[in-house]
């Protein structure tokens, strides 16, 4: 489990040795190093503090990709998916007609997907949070395997039971996080 | 240590700062004591430039010469230039290229709003130098946070044809909350709203013990005081005349001054009476204003701040609740039309303690005191306020450096070719939250140099680099050679590298003799000061003079006056001083007798 707190407090404290603005007396070389370093750490924070961003990050470092496959709907949402997304193209389809009497309820309907989605993505969170714990512990187990037995390379890539559970979670988060983008898209024109 | 001041660049007034022991200051006129600068520069036949009060004088006269509001125009091209902006100025329509930059068409010149307000910094810089005894030639400059790429490269431009090295541009909301000194906070969550005279922006930040975190920025830069100006013009005076009037330009300026001059008092009082004259067109217009009217009238534009306030927080993850102190910045946060609606939006009361004014020049010489190494208690991490990226197949925008990404920031991205032989991929860069390329704000196109190899086999990595400045610096490196390559970088609405240095070597000659001339003028006026009061003295109060002393103060009188006649103004300067000092014991006695009589009978106020 990541902490933020001391996650953001890293952040501030590097934030404070290395930042332009505290180096701008400096020669050219150390000014350029001092941006070079802070717009990497600025990457680093980005990518750390945000759930999807970091199990992303963190699959790549094991050599595993999520891939681009956001466009197709992952199958344990898709019964929820379409359901959004036929709402939403009610919406279109009473504002091209321009039914007012209907817009007012599928306002109402749509800030219920909404409330839906938020919840969902919650739930999502909780599980990529367990996932990760677990592999927290695979991945101890593992490296003492690998001391003990260093032809236990294998052992060392923790089940891929638990790869596969996590790649679907990040990537379900993701493709909601798209979907939620649109339901606000189709909230704001109400 | 060399100083490095603060200018807040404004498109009414433009102010600078700085910060001695006594911490941040405005630095006021030496001559006249006026701190605000109106950003207003008028060109007069003869290549003479006039700035400040003196140029608004001439915007009566000479309308068309006189550029009010020049922020309004920085680092945009022809296309953005309004109907009502062409009511106003004259502009040179290039036909071939019709995406270029503005130019005004002044007399028989061409003028370039970098050129406008490189005018108006000269004048600040000038100003600092007087009273600081100093030259000045590093500045902090502050714009709106919500300026785009081009734009913040158009007052980089500025301050360079000005002669000055821009430390830093700084965000304005940002600075206002450096000025406020919110760092004695542990922990907070604070909403900076700065509505100017041109410009709107809105700010959160996160502060962390010294750290001034933004988290998200949004805003209009099309959007001020001018606006609400522009709009009692048309509804309350403009609307009473024949259409042919409309268009005047000497009817529409002093129909705007009319207006804006109105706004002013109704921020004090609840009705004033608004009135045109306009002699020669024969329009004599006057009417009562009540403050309500005016509201009722300029309420939507103030409505269209609080959506990039909407947008803004939910950017950040945060509601209206979360937020614990609200600051106010700009001259239209005087209205209390726009307090009481920010105040609703909020649900607070917001902070107005500093000079809403004055707020962002003061902030502006805190980042610079912070950036000439002499304090480190305080630290910004600001945003990018557009979303960067790059024009793909179809027409698409792809995504770099999402908007409120912190600065600095960087990306790296590949490139190749698509067929063999290929020698170059060009590349078209924008900045915007829209899908589609033309719904984008272009920012430049450069070129990646290539060698002659089959399709896909070269391999180039083009760095994106966002500086502290929210300026794009773009490098490129050959992956299969290591070797840097260099890239021709054309903006979309600026000035080329090429174009900035000559016009620099064009306005060099003209910026020296300015400063001498500025120091010269200040000297004498002075010295005439002085002497005005020595004559004045001198023939009031001849009964208390004692021996040989009317000949001594003759003598240095006219010494001082021998070198007024001449330029040197330091020899003018000593003399002046020698007058004070040989005058001191006279007007002593003068002084005391005065007390001995006020304690009698009078005011000192009377004397």
């Amino acid at each position: 489990m990541l902490d933020e707190q001391a996650l953001a407090k890293t952040y501030y404290d590097l934030s404070r040795q290395l930042h332009p603005d505290l180096h701008q007396t400096g020669a050219a070389e150390e000014q350029e190093a001092s941006l070079q370093n802070t717009a990497l750490l600025n990457r680093a924070y980005r990518t750390l503090r945000d759930p999807v961003q970091r199990g992303r990050y963190w699959l790549e470092r094991n050599g595993e990709h999520l891939g681009k496959e956001n466009n197709t709907v992952p199958p344990d949402l898709a019964l929820f998916v379409f359901a959004v997304q036929e709402k939403l193209a009610a919406v279109r389809e009473a504002q091209s007609a321009g039914t007012d009497a209907a817009l007012a309820g599928l306002k109402a309907e749509v800030t219920q997907v909404r409330g839906d989605l938020d919840d969902r993505m919650r739930g999502l969170q909780q599980k990529l949070a367990a996932n990760f714990s677990k592999w927290g512990q695979t991945d101890r187990k593992s490296k003492r395997a690998l001391q003990t037995d260093p032809q236990a390379g294998h052992v060392y890539s923790f089940s891929a039971e638990l790869l596969s559970e996590l790649k679907r979670v990040l990537s379900d988060m993701a493709y909601l996080r798209t979907l939620t983008r649109d339901v606000e898209k189709a909230l704001s024109t109400l | 240590m060399e100083h490095i001041v603060g200018i807040d660049l404004g498109t009414t007034n433009s102010l600078i700062a700085r910060v001695d022991a006594a911490g941040p200051r405005v630095i006021a006129d030496s001559g006249t004591g006026q701190k605000p600068l109106p950003s207003i520069v008028s060109f007069l036949a003869n290549d003479r430039v006039v700035v400040g009060r003196e140029a608004g004088e001439l915007a009566r006269t000479q309308p068309l010469s006189t550029i009010r509001s020049v922020k309004r125009f920085m680092g945009l091209g022809m296309e953005h230039v309004s109907p009502e902006d062409r009511q106003r100025y004259r502009f040179v329509d290039d036909q071939e290229d019709s995406a270029s930059l503005v130019r005004f068409a002044i007399h028989d010149r061409q003028v370039t709003p970098p050129e406008v307000s490189a005018v108006i910094l000269r004048a600040l810089r000038d100003r600092a130098a007087v009273a600081l005894q100093e030259e000045v030639r590093q500045v902090v400059i502050t714009v709106p946070a919500y300026f785009n790429d081009s734009q913040r490269q158009a007052t980089k431009d500025a301050g360079k044809l000005a002669g000055l090295e821009v430390i830093r541009l700084l965000n304005e909301p940002t600075a206002a909350s450096l000025a406020y000194g919110l760092n004695t906070k542990e922990e907070g969550l604070i909403a900076v709203y700065d509505f100017g005279g041109g410009t709107f922006d809105v700010s959160i930040l996160r502060l962390h013990t010294g750290i001034f975190e933004v988290l998200s920025t949004n805003g209009n830069t099309r959007l001020g005081g001018d606006d609400i100006d522009q709009c009692i013009a048309e509804r309350f005076l403009l609307a009473e005349l024949a259409e042919a009037l409309r268009g005047d330009v000497h009817v529409l300026n002093n129909a705007l001054r009319a207006a804006e001059k109105a706004k002013q008092v109704l921020s004090e009082q609840a009705e004033t009476t608004l009135s045109l004259t306009v002699p020669d067109r024969g329009v004599q217009l006057s009417r009562r204003l009540t403050r309500h009217e005016m509201e009722a009238a300029v309420d939507d534009i103030v409505a269209r701040t609080l959506e990039p306030c909407r947008q803004a927080l939910k950017d950040a993850g945060l509601e209206t609740q979360d937020i614990e102190e609200v600051v106010l910045v700009g001259g239209s946060t005087r209205m209390p039309l726009v307090r009481q609606r920010v105040g609703e939006f909020f649900g607070r009361t917001p902070l107005t303690a500093i000079d809403p004014d004055e707020v962002v020049a003061l902030g502006a010489a805190v980042q610079a005191d912070t950036l000439s190494g002499r304090r480190r208690d305080m630290l910004l991490l600001d945003v990018v306020p557009l979303s960067l990226g790059i024009e793909t197949m179809g027409g698409v925008m792809s995504h770099l450096v999402e908007r409120n990404t912190t600065i600095p920031a960087s990306v790296k991205e590949m490139f190749t070719t698509a067929v063999d032989d290929q020698t170059a991929v060009a590349v078209h860069v924008l900045q915007g939250e829209r899908e589609l390329v033309q719904d984008c704000r272009s920012l430049a196109r450069f070129s990646i140099p290539i060698e002659p190899k089959p399709a896909g086999v070269p391999r180039v990595e083009v760095t994106f680099m966002i500086d502290a400045n929210g300026i794009l610096n773009v490098s490129a490196t050959d992956l299969r050679t290591g070797l840097e390559r260099s890239l021709e970088v054309k903006p979309s609405y600026g000035l080329t590298d090429e174009e900035v240095e000559r016009l620099l070597e064009e306005s060099i000659d003209f910026a020296e003799e300015d400063i001498e001339q500025r120091l010269l003028i200040e000297a004498r006026t002075e010295a005439d000061t002085v002497l005005h009061a020595t004559d004045k003295a001198l023939s009031q109060n001849a009964s208390f003079l004692q021996g040989g002393e009317e000949e001594q103060i003759a003598q240095v009188v006219q010494k001082v006056r021998e070198a007024c006649a001449g330029e040197d103004y330091d020899l003018i300067r000593d003399l002046t001083e020698e007058l004070s000092q040989v005058t001191t014991p006279f007007a002593q006695r003068i002084m005391d007798s005065s007390i001995q009589e006020a304690l009698g009978e009078k005011q000192l106020s009377d004397l």
